[in-house]
């Protein structure tokens, strides 16, 4: 048998791919240390105190704890009218951040308001912090004509150009990448700003992850990667998602430094977040932040935990409540007491409710919105294909159109739009440049073009059967029967285009002629010369001309 | 820039001569038609393809110092060479090459173009871009509709070899073009040229939206232009007719576009008939007017391209010409295509819709 001897010399690495070398005699697995894990960076115990180990920890203002708090109290209250509103089907879809509060609003507050934010889905707290209004969170949810994203995404894809937080996808992990991407962007420019990217420990099994850990270490790029470890994806618990400790073991395979950080207290995710952002700008190197926390809610609104996981041990993570947790040491600094609590509470949920109400009543985008940002310009083959569905609007369109017009009749009113028009000046001579060198005609709108013609085709067959025969230059009239037409009263000229022009005109001159027809004497006077019925011809253009010499007028 | 069917004859004999030695070792199943020689844009250099894309890159990155060019063994010039002396220039975080992971770079290429910088990537080759369909048909070409316009990746450019090479087999000669033509919100390109290259190449890496630019691999040494030297852009969603004719469309992109400007030239010859040859330039958006309008005059149309026939790209100009032009049509419509098989190695010169498969089917619908 061949004696081992372990070398212990390290030098210079002739091999590319290691940096130092190091033989050894040995040969040993090197089996993966299942039972040492990192330790959890933590400010505060259970009950809120601050635990008499932390050394150099940074404890924010009076006001910015306040307000950290009252953002975590907000967005769960928030979650529970949206979530309750989707079970009531006024939403389509819902993703509460039940239990994860701490982890998004902690981190929030220890960003710069420049730094871009890449989320995953749970982070709606991180944008509450940087000022997206209750409202602008219901109008995405109800995808009405306010919201940012402008009606194209289910509910809780938020975005936010002016807040620095990109518009998420539904897809998972697909924004990390992108994420190393802006922070190289960020990088070169040498702006003073920083990436982060929020995803979940599921979501770090997919491929776009171990690139983007290998890209931001490789280029070195400043972003932090925020994982929110809370031990589930959809059904699936963390144990079946990897085997090694947690996420923030994959750090030292990348050359990433890494923390890791209880995810339910926000002093400690705060503070681990300041750390982080000043290592990613300090060394332009990324940095894995792991926040260990518990999704309390459901995976969404199509999901019953319950189904995959006991009531027993989401109780066990109530008491753990990052809210509670937190107001604990507000209390021991009387900053916040049971009062400011009820008060807030119900403040908070009354505007809530205001701003989920008007919401709700807000109309949805113009559907021709359905073809913008497709491109940054609309390509031909989508003028084309708006056109198309127009024309296929047939059948759902006529049922809308048609209370439309019943309501207007039940009302007595026009809708605003039909009453539009668009005035169009034609100069009167050349080169006109002043007001009255113009004349005007008002061009019909289009929905007010659909009206008429529906009057029109509705009061055809009872107009063409009153219209006396001399009317034939106008329409066809065969059938002779009562006459019931009433003198049509226009109060206001017809505008260009209007369907009903002709019929009305006829209308009108169809009373006149029957007044004359009924009339022995009557007549009109052309040039001194006497015209009877007889020598009437009503084409439109020759009746307007007589009509100024209309006896009785 | 293209007329006249006499332009393309003379300048194709005389390339032929000068190539046909090199040529043996591929046996190219096509003609390079060099582009007409033309001073409108300029004074002119001798370019192949690599060279003509290479100096597009080259004036981007002088003219925009917030632009960067990035992927696979970039750095040393790639392994077609397309990014020679780029990081001699420019610098190495501005001409790099990242890490072997093709979803990493569209990805981490969105995230530049996001934050405003000028993201040019390639993927060495279109065969291997697969990894990335997620964040090309999912991300970029999203981004803009998603968000309402608050964000885009309109910056983003991604280059990438395609086609035939004569050796390459299954993974080295796909044009797997019309994958990402079911997604809209990309600009997807193909030159013909190393003339076309440059300037379609400046256009999509300036165009404000996403685009995909497949390089036919087996130009960008064999296609030598007189190219201008100057900065000058190519229209996109435009395509080109290259020659009039009065009884057949051919419509083709890439490589193949001169396998149809030989095939017209021998129709016209051997049996006089007029054939007008369209290069589609990008296939997405694609420009249906111009062969809209051309297959009403002809009457017959043929699409031809390398990819498999099924769920190609012709068949979505065919069935857009049989609605379009339904009472012009004198004949079917035919796709002269690759095989619905892998792309074989040893097989390739049967695979290919070479010449004599268009010149038959021609024939056909000519005959109909």
């Amino acid at each position: 048998m061949l004696s081992s001897t372990i070398s212990a010399n390290t030098e210079e690495s002739v091999y590319r791919g290691i940096n130092k070398v190091n033989y050894t005699s040995n040969l040993n697995i090197n089996e993966p240390s299942l039972n040492s894990t990192v330790p959890i960076f933590r400010v505060l115990n259970d009950v809120g105190d601050i635990s008499n180990n932390c050394k150099s920890i940074i404890i924010p203002e009076n006001n910015d704890l306040i307000k950290m708090y009252k953002s975590m109290v907000l967005l769960s209250i928030m979650d529970k009218i949206l979530y309750e509103s989707q079970r009531q089907g006024r939403i389509s879809f819902y993703m509460t951040n039940e239990g994860e509060e701490a982890a998004q609003i902690g981190s929030a507050a220890g960003l710069n308001s420049n730094d871009l934010v890449y989320g995953q889905y749970r982070e709606a707290g991180v944008l509450l912090f940087r000022g997206f209004a209750p409202e602008q969170f219901m109008n995405q949810c109800f995808g009405n004509v306010d919201d940012l994203g402008k009606g194209k995404q289910m509910p809780v894809h938020y975005g936010s150009k002016n807040l620095n937080f990109v518009t998420l996808s539904s897809p998972l992990t697909t924004q990390l990448p992108q994420a190393v991407g802006s922070a190289y962007s960020f990088k070169r420019s040498k702006v003073n700003r920083c990436t982060i990217v929020y995803f979940g420990e599921g979501a770090s099994s997919e491929g776009d992850a171990h690139a983007a850990f290998n890209f931001a270490s490789t280029l070195d790029c400043p972003i932090i990667f925020f994982c929110r470890n809370n031990g589930y994806a959809i059904s699936t618990p963390a144990n079946e998602q990897y085997r090694g400790d947690g996420i923030v073991s994959h750090g030292p395979g990348y050359g990433i430094a890494t923390i890791r950080v209880d995810g339910n207290d926000i002093l400690a995710v705060y503070n681990a977040v300041l750390k982080a952002r000043e290592y990613v700008m300090t060394h332009t190197r990324p940095l894995l932040l792991e926040a260990m926390t518990y999704r309390r809610g459901h995976h969404s609104t199509s999901d019953d935990s319950t189904a995959y996981r006991s009531k027993d041990e989401i109780k066990q993570w109530s008491i753990k409540n990052p809210i509670i947790r937190f107001k604990q040491l507000l209390e021991k600094n009387n900053l916040w007491n049971n009062q400011n609590d009820v008060e807030y509470e119900k403040e908070t949920k009354k505007q809530l409710m205001q701003s989920f109400a008007i919401a709700s009543k807000k109309n949805k985008p113009n559907w021709r919105e359905m073809f913008n940002d497709v491109y940054h310009e609309i390509p031909n083959s989508l003028f084309a294909a708006c056109i198309e569905m127009l024309k296929a609007l047939e059948g759902k369109g006529k049922e809308i159109f048609f209370k439309i017009i019943h309501d207007a009749y039940e009302k007595e009113l026009v809708p605003k739009d039909f009453e539009k028009c668009l005035l169009i000046p034609l100069p009167k001579k050349k080169k006109s440049e002043k007001c009255e060198d113009h004349k005007t005609i008002s061009l019909i709108t289009h929905s007010s073009k659909i009206l008429t013609n529906t009057i029109y085709k509705r009061i055809e067959a009872k107009i063409n059967v009153n219209l006396e025969e001399d009317q034939f230059g106008c329409d066809v009239i065969t059938d002779k029967r009562s006459k019931s037409w009433e003198e049509a009263n226009i109060e206001k000229r017809v505008r260009q285009g209007c369907n009903l022009s002709s019929t009305l005109f006829n209308l009108y001159i169809e009373n006149t002629l029957k007044q004359l027809r009924e009339d022995e004497f009557g007549g009109i006077k052309i040039n001194g010369m006497q015209a009877g019925r007889e020598q009437m011809n009503s084409l439109e253009d020759h009746i307007s001309q007589y009509s100024d010499h209309y006896p009785k007028q | 820039m293209h007329s006249t069917i006499n332009k393309y004859s003379l300048v194709c004999h005389t390339t032929k001569n000068i190539l046909c030695g090199c040529l043996k070792r591929h046996s190219s199943h096509f003609v390079y038609h060099p582009e007409p020689i033309s001073n409108e844009l300029g004074k002119t250099s001798k370019k192949n393809m690599y060279q003509a894309i290479n100096n597009a890159m080259d004036l981007v990155l002088s003219k925009d110092s917030n632009s960067v060019v990035f992927g696979e063994d970039v750095g040393f010039g790639g392994v077609f060479r397309c990014t020679s002396g780029l990081r001699e220039r420019y610098g190495k975080d501005r001409v790099f090459n990242t890490p072997l992971c093709e979803q990493g770079i569209v990805g981490f290429g969105i995230g530049l173009a996001v934050a405003g910088t000028t993201a040019i990537a390639e993927i060495q080759f279109a065969d291997y871009m697969f990894p990335a369909l997620d964040q090309l048909v999912n991300e970029a070409a999203k981004y803009r509709y998603r968000s309402g316009n608050l964000f885009d990746c309109g910056k983003l450019t991604v280059r990438t070899p395609c086609s035939a090479v004569g050796h390459g087999g299954l993974y080295h000669s796909q044009s797997p073009e019309s994958f990402y033509a079911h997604a809209p919100g990309l600009k997807i390109v193909m030159p013909r040229s190393a003339l076309t290259a440059k300037g379609l190449l400046l256009s999509c890496i300036r165009d404000p939206n996403p685009c995909i630019f497949f390089e036919p691999k087996i130009m960008y040494r064999l296609a030598v232009d007189d190219v201008p030297d100057d900065d000058y852009e190519l229209p996109l969603e435009k395509a080109e007719v290259l020659i009039e004719g009065r009884d057949i469309t051919l419509i083709g992109w890439g490589t193949q576009v001169h396998v149809l400007l030989e095939v017209a030239e021998i129709a016209n010859k051997d049996f006089g008939i007029s054939c007008e040859v369209i290069d589609l330039v990008t296939i997405l958006p694609w420009d249906k007017q111009t062969v809209a309008n051309s297959v009403k005059k002809t009457g017959r149309a043929i699409v031809s391209h390398e990819a498999p026939l099924t769920g190609g790209f012709g068949a979505e100009i065919s069935a857009s010409i049989q609605e379009d032009c339904f009472l012009h049509l004198e004949s079917p419509i035919r796709r002269v295509t690759g095989y619905d098989t892998p792309f074989p190695h040893v097989f390739e010169q049967f695979y290919l819709p070479n010449k004599w498969k268009c010149l038959q089917a021609i024939k056909e619908l000519v005959n109909y």
